[in-house]
Protein backbone atom coordinates (compact mmCIF):
# COMPACT_ATOMS: atom_id res chain seq x y z
CA UNK A 1 0.00 0.00 0.00
CA UNK A 2 2.46 2.46 0.84
CA UNK A 3 4.74 1.42 -2.00
CA UNK A 4 1.59 2.24 -4.41
CA UNK A 5 0.95 5.51 -2.59
CA UNK A 6 5.13 6.62 -3.38
CA UNK A 7 4.90 4.93 -7.00
CA UNK A 8 1.71 7.24 -7.29
CA UNK A 9 3.08 10.47 -5.78
CA UNK A 10 6.20 9.86 -8.52
CA UNK A 11 4.62 9.54 -11.09
CA UNK A 12 2.19 12.17 -10.67
CA UNK A 13 5.06 14.65 -10.13
CA UNK A 14 6.68 12.84 -13.64
CA UNK A 15 3.62 13.90 -15.40
CA UNK A 16 3.43 17.43 -13.87
CA UNK A 17 6.67 18.04 -15.05
CA UNK A 18 6.26 16.84 -18.44
CA UNK A 19 3.19 18.67 -19.08
CA UNK A 20 4.82 21.62 -17.74
CA UNK A 21 7.54 21.15 -20.16
CA UNK A 22 5.31 20.57 -23.15
CA UNK A 23 3.24 23.63 -23.18
CA UNK A 24 5.68 25.80 -21.29
CA UNK A 25 4.42 28.38 -22.94
CA UNK A 26 0.93 28.97 -21.21
CA UNK A 27 0.61 31.52 -18.48
CA UNK A 28 1.26 30.91 -14.13
CA UNK A 29 -2.41 30.79 -14.27
CA UNK A 30 -2.43 27.09 -16.96
CA UNK A 31 0.59 25.99 -14.49
CA UNK A 32 -1.32 25.98 -11.59
CA UNK A 33 -4.34 24.54 -13.17
CA UNK A 34 -2.34 21.77 -14.38
CA UNK A 35 -0.64 21.12 -11.36
CA UNK A 36 -3.96 21.29 -9.61
CA UNK A 37 -5.72 18.72 -11.92
CA UNK A 38 -2.76 16.18 -11.08
CA UNK A 39 -3.02 16.57 -7.46
CA UNK A 40 -6.46 15.46 -7.60
CA UNK A 41 -5.47 12.61 -10.14
CA UNK A 42 -3.23 11.56 -7.17
CA UNK A 43 -6.32 12.19 -4.42
CA UNK A 44 -8.44 9.85 -6.29
CA UNK A 45 -5.58 7.16 -6.83
CA UNK A 46 -4.89 6.98 -2.99
CA UNK A 47 -8.39 7.19 -1.76
CA UNK A 48 -8.79 3.99 -4.22
CA UNK A 49 -6.03 2.40 -3.00
CA UNK A 50 -7.59 2.98 0.80
CA UNK A 51 -11.01 1.74 -0.55
CA UNK A 52 -9.52 -1.71 -1.68
CA UNK A 53 -6.95 -1.96 1.34
CA UNK A 54 -10.37 -1.81 3.72
CA UNK A 55 -12.47 -4.42 1.22
CA UNK A 56 -9.30 -6.55 1.98
CA UNK A 57 -9.23 -6.29 5.37
CA UNK A 58 -12.82 -6.63 5.52
CA UNK A 59 -12.95 -10.09 3.72
CA UNK A 60 -10.16 -11.42 5.40
CA UNK A 61 -11.73 -10.87 8.61
CA UNK A 62 -15.24 -12.45 7.75
CA UNK A 63 -12.71 -15.35 6.69
CA UNK A 64 -11.79 -15.31 10.01
CA UNK A 65 -15.31 -15.09 11.51
CA UNK A 66 -16.44 -18.18 9.24
CA UNK A 67 -13.95 -20.01 10.06
CA UNK A 68 -14.06 -19.82 13.65
CA UNK A 69 -17.80 -20.54 13.54
CA UNK A 70 -16.88 -23.68 11.68
CA UNK A 71 -14.08 -24.38 14.00
CA UNK A 72 -16.80 -23.84 17.11
CA UNK A 73 -20.00 -25.49 15.83
CA UNK A 74 -17.73 -29.07 15.00
CA UNK A 75 -17.13 -28.38 18.31
CA UNK A 76 -20.17 -28.18 19.53
CA UNK A 77 -21.36 -31.38 16.92
CA UNK A 78 -18.51 -33.26 18.90
CA UNK A 79 -20.28 -32.38 21.98
CA UNK A 80 -23.30 -33.23 21.06
CA UNK A 81 -22.55 -36.88 19.36
CA UNK A 82 -21.00 -38.19 22.92
CA UNK A 83 -24.26 -37.06 24.36
CA UNK A 84 -26.14 -38.97 21.34
CA UNK A 85 -23.77 -41.60 21.79
CA UNK A 86 -24.50 -42.19 25.69
CA UNK A 87 -28.25 -41.28 25.52
CA UNK A 88 -28.51 -44.97 22.75
CA UNK A 89 -26.24 -46.92 25.01
CA UNK A 90 -28.48 -46.23 27.84
CA UNK A 91 -31.43 -46.92 25.60
CA UNK A 92 -30.01 -50.46 24.98
CA UNK A 93 -29.58 -50.89 28.13
CA UNK A 94 -33.11 -50.48 29.58
CA UNK A 95 -34.30 -52.28 26.56
CA UNK A 96 -32.19 -55.16 27.15
CA UNK A 97 -33.44 -55.19 30.71
CA UNK A 98 -36.91 -54.98 29.53
CA UNK A 99 -37.72 -51.78 31.31
CA UNK A 100 -39.20 -50.95 28.26
CA UNK A 101 -41.98 -47.46 30.01
CA UNK A 102 -38.23 -46.18 30.66
CA UNK A 103 -37.04 -47.03 27.91
CA UNK A 104 -39.72 -45.40 25.55
CA UNK A 105 -38.74 -42.02 27.32
CA UNK A 106 -35.59 -42.38 26.19
CA UNK A 107 -35.82 -43.27 22.32
CA UNK A 108 -38.04 -40.55 22.20
CA UNK A 109 -35.34 -38.53 23.33
CA UNK A 110 -33.13 -40.38 21.28
CA UNK A 111 -34.95 -39.78 18.25
CA UNK A 112 -35.01 -36.34 19.14
CA UNK A 113 -31.70 -35.64 19.19
CA UNK A 114 -31.16 -37.68 15.80
CA UNK A 115 -33.45 -35.65 13.88
CA UNK A 116 -31.32 -32.65 15.41
CA UNK A 117 -28.17 -33.79 14.22
CA UNK A 118 -29.30 -34.58 10.76
CA UNK A 119 -30.44 -30.95 10.34
CA UNK A 120 -26.78 -29.95 10.16
CA UNK A 121 -25.94 -30.41 6.84
CA UNK A 122 -22.50 -29.60 7.19
CA UNK A 123 -21.77 -32.70 8.90
CA UNK A 124 -23.33 -35.31 6.86
CA UNK A 125 -22.88 -36.71 3.23
CA UNK A 126 -26.00 -37.82 0.95
CA UNK A 127 -25.16 -41.43 2.03
CA UNK A 128 -25.10 -40.88 5.63
CA UNK A 129 -28.25 -38.28 5.66
CA UNK A 130 -30.43 -41.40 3.67
CA UNK A 131 -29.37 -43.88 6.19
CA UNK A 132 -30.16 -41.34 9.25
CA UNK A 133 -33.57 -40.37 7.59
CA UNK A 134 -34.15 -44.67 7.54
CA UNK A 135 -33.28 -44.53 11.55
CA UNK A 136 -35.68 -41.57 11.95
CA UNK A 137 -38.62 -43.36 10.56
CA UNK A 138 -38.06 -46.29 12.08
CA UNK A 139 -37.48 -45.29 15.56
CA UNK A 140 -40.49 -43.22 15.07
CA UNK A 141 -42.70 -46.46 14.45
CA UNK A 142 -40.46 -48.03 17.12
CA UNK A 143 -41.99 -45.54 19.72
CA UNK A 144 -45.52 -45.50 18.25
CA UNK A 145 -44.92 -49.76 18.39
CA UNK A 146 -43.83 -49.19 22.14
CA UNK A 147 -46.25 -46.91 23.32
CA UNK A 148 -49.30 -49.33 22.24
CA UNK A 149 -47.59 -52.38 23.43
CA UNK A 150 -45.33 -51.27 26.03
CA UNK A 151 -47.28 -53.66 28.78
CA UNK A 152 -47.13 -56.87 25.92
CA UNK A 153 -43.89 -57.49 25.22
CA UNK A 154 -44.52 -60.66 23.19
CA UNK A 155 -46.07 -57.89 20.60
CA UNK A 156 -43.26 -56.02 19.69
CA UNK A 157 -39.49 -57.19 18.73
CA UNK A 158 -37.05 -55.73 21.26
CA UNK A 159 -34.48 -57.41 18.71
CA UNK A 160 -35.88 -55.27 15.88
CA UNK A 161 -35.78 -51.88 18.41
CA UNK A 162 -32.31 -52.76 19.65
CA UNK A 163 -31.27 -53.34 15.75
CA UNK A 164 -32.22 -49.66 14.24
CA UNK A 165 -30.75 -47.99 17.87
CA UNK A 166 -27.30 -49.83 16.73
CA UNK A 167 -27.83 -48.70 13.03
CA UNK A 168 -28.18 -45.02 14.00
CA UNK A 169 -25.14 -45.63 17.02
CA UNK A 170 -23.10 -46.64 14.11
CA UNK A 171 -23.73 -43.81 12.37
CA UNK A 172 -23.07 -41.10 15.00
CA UNK A 173 -19.97 -42.94 16.24
CA UNK A 174 -18.70 -42.84 12.93
CA UNK A 175 -19.34 -39.45 12.58
CA UNK A 176 -18.30 -38.77 15.98
CA UNK A 177 -14.71 -40.26 15.58
CA UNK A 178 -14.33 -38.25 12.15
CA UNK A 179 -14.80 -35.18 13.37
CA UNK A 180 -13.08 -35.78 17.01
CA UNK A 181 -9.98 -36.78 14.44
CA UNK A 182 -10.12 -34.20 12.26
CA UNK A 183 -9.62 -31.95 15.40
CA UNK A 184 -7.45 -33.97 16.16
CA UNK A 185 -5.13 -34.18 13.25
CA UNK A 186 -5.23 -30.00 13.35
CA UNK A 187 -4.60 -29.30 16.70
CA UNK A 188 -7.56 -27.58 17.76
CA UNK A 189 -7.99 -29.93 20.46
CA UNK B 1 -65.09 -45.48 3.85
CA UNK B 2 -61.60 -44.88 2.60
CA UNK B 3 -60.77 -41.69 1.25
CA UNK B 4 -60.48 -41.22 -2.16
CA UNK B 5 -56.39 -40.36 -1.63
CA UNK B 6 -55.82 -43.11 0.71
CA UNK B 7 -57.82 -45.59 -2.30
CA UNK B 8 -55.32 -44.31 -5.17
CA UNK B 9 -52.51 -44.23 -2.78
CA UNK B 10 -53.18 -48.22 -1.85
CA UNK B 11 -53.86 -48.86 -5.66
CA UNK B 12 -50.30 -47.55 -6.28
CA UNK B 13 -48.12 -49.25 -3.65
CA UNK B 14 -49.63 -52.42 -4.43
CA UNK B 15 -48.97 -52.05 -8.45
CA UNK B 16 -45.16 -50.69 -7.32
CA UNK B 17 -44.62 -53.58 -5.25
CA UNK B 18 -45.90 -55.78 -8.09
CA UNK B 19 -43.30 -53.90 -9.98
CA UNK B 20 -40.87 -54.18 -7.14
CA UNK B 21 -40.49 -50.25 -7.25
CA UNK B 22 -41.22 -50.55 -3.60
CA UNK B 23 -39.59 -53.05 -1.03
CA UNK B 24 -41.79 -53.74 2.26
CA UNK B 25 -39.49 -54.78 5.39
CA UNK B 26 -40.51 -55.98 8.65
CA UNK B 27 -40.46 -53.35 11.82
CA UNK B 28 -40.62 -54.31 15.19
CA UNK B 29 -43.90 -55.53 15.14
CA UNK B 30 -44.42 -59.07 13.68
CA UNK B 31 -47.19 -58.47 11.50
CA UNK B 32 -46.00 -54.67 10.59
CA UNK B 33 -44.41 -53.99 7.41
CA UNK B 34 -43.16 -50.93 6.18
CA UNK B 35 -41.57 -49.48 2.84
CA UNK B 36 -39.18 -45.98 2.70
CA UNK B 37 -40.87 -43.97 -0.10
CA UNK B 38 -38.27 -40.77 -0.62
CA UNK B 39 -37.76 -39.29 2.97
CA UNK B 40 -41.15 -40.45 3.84
CA UNK B 41 -42.82 -44.05 4.77
CA UNK B 42 -45.51 -45.84 4.49
CA UNK B 43 -46.40 -48.93 7.31
CA UNK B 44 -49.60 -51.59 7.25
CA UNK B 45 -50.28 -53.41 10.18
CA UNK B 46 -52.45 -55.90 11.28
CA UNK B 47 -53.25 -56.89 14.63
CA UNK B 48 -56.44 -58.50 16.90
CA UNK B 49 -57.80 -56.08 19.29
CA UNK B 50 -59.94 -56.03 21.40
CA UNK B 51 -62.06 -59.04 21.88
CA UNK B 52 -60.11 -60.75 19.18
CA UNK B 53 -61.37 -58.86 16.00
CA UNK B 54 -59.12 -58.32 13.76
CA UNK B 55 -57.88 -54.55 12.52
CA UNK B 56 -55.65 -53.22 9.90
CA UNK B 57 -54.08 -50.26 9.03
CA UNK B 58 -51.90 -47.84 6.58
CA UNK B 59 -50.09 -45.06 8.22
CA UNK B 60 -47.98 -42.39 6.41
CA UNK B 61 -44.83 -41.00 8.41
CA UNK B 62 -42.81 -38.13 7.68
CA UNK B 63 -38.78 -37.69 7.75
CA UNK B 64 -39.01 -36.64 11.12
CA UNK B 65 -40.51 -40.23 11.81
CA UNK B 66 -43.94 -38.67 13.09
CA UNK B 67 -46.97 -40.37 12.21
CA UNK B 68 -49.00 -37.97 9.69
CA UNK B 69 -51.83 -39.52 8.57
CA UNK B 70 -53.57 -42.64 8.62
CA UNK B 71 -56.89 -45.25 8.20
CA UNK B 72 -57.64 -47.93 10.27
CA UNK B 73 -60.36 -50.85 10.02
CA UNK B 74 -62.01 -53.54 11.65
CA UNK B 75 -62.56 -57.34 9.92
CA UNK B 76 -66.00 -57.51 8.08
CA UNK B 77 -65.94 -54.03 6.49
CA UNK B 78 -65.09 -53.25 2.86
CA UNK B 79 -62.61 -51.18 4.04
CA UNK B 80 -60.71 -53.75 6.18
CA UNK B 81 -60.33 -55.92 2.85
CA UNK B 82 -58.96 -53.26 0.72
CA UNK B 83 -56.15 -52.53 3.57
CA UNK B 84 -55.42 -56.35 3.62
CA UNK B 85 -55.08 -56.26 -0.45
CA UNK B 86 -51.83 -53.88 0.32
CA UNK B 87 -50.97 -55.91 3.76
CA UNK B 88 -50.87 -58.92 1.54
CA UNK B 89 -48.18 -57.93 -1.30
CA UNK B 90 -46.24 -55.84 1.87
CA UNK B 91 -46.17 -59.70 3.61
CA UNK B 92 -45.08 -61.06 0.52
CA UNK B 93 -42.52 -58.58 -0.80
CA UNK B 94 -41.02 -58.99 2.77
CA UNK B 95 -41.17 -62.93 2.88
CA UNK B 96 -39.68 -62.95 -0.75
CA UNK B 97 -42.91 -65.12 -1.82
CA UNK B 98 -42.79 -65.29 -5.38
CA UNK B 99 -38.95 -65.28 -5.67
CA UNK B 100 -39.41 -68.37 -3.34
CA UNK B 101 -42.02 -70.24 -5.40
CA UNK B 102 -40.41 -69.79 -8.47
CA UNK B 103 -37.40 -71.31 -6.76
CA UNK B 104 -39.31 -74.24 -5.75
CA UNK B 105 -41.07 -74.59 -9.10
CA UNK B 106 -37.48 -74.13 -10.91
CA UNK B 107 -35.99 -77.28 -8.88
CA UNK B 108 -39.42 -79.11 -9.37
CA UNK B 109 -39.08 -78.89 -13.33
Amino acid sequence: MKKKVIRGGVASLLVCIILCIVISWLDIGAYISIIGSVASLYGIWVAYLQIKSVRTVAQETQRAVNEKLSDLNRHLSVVDMSHIISMGRETLAYLHSCKLEIALFRIRDFKAEIVYLQQNESLLDEEKKVRLNTCISDLGVDIANLRANYKKKDQISIETINNHIEEALTIVEGLEGKYKYKEYDTGKI
Amino acid sequence: MIPEKYRELIEKLIRATRQKKVVWEQTSREAEYKAVIGSSMVTTDNWDFPDNVMNADVAIWNSNGMKVDSIQAMEGTEDYAEIMKLHSVARASFLRADETIADILGHLE
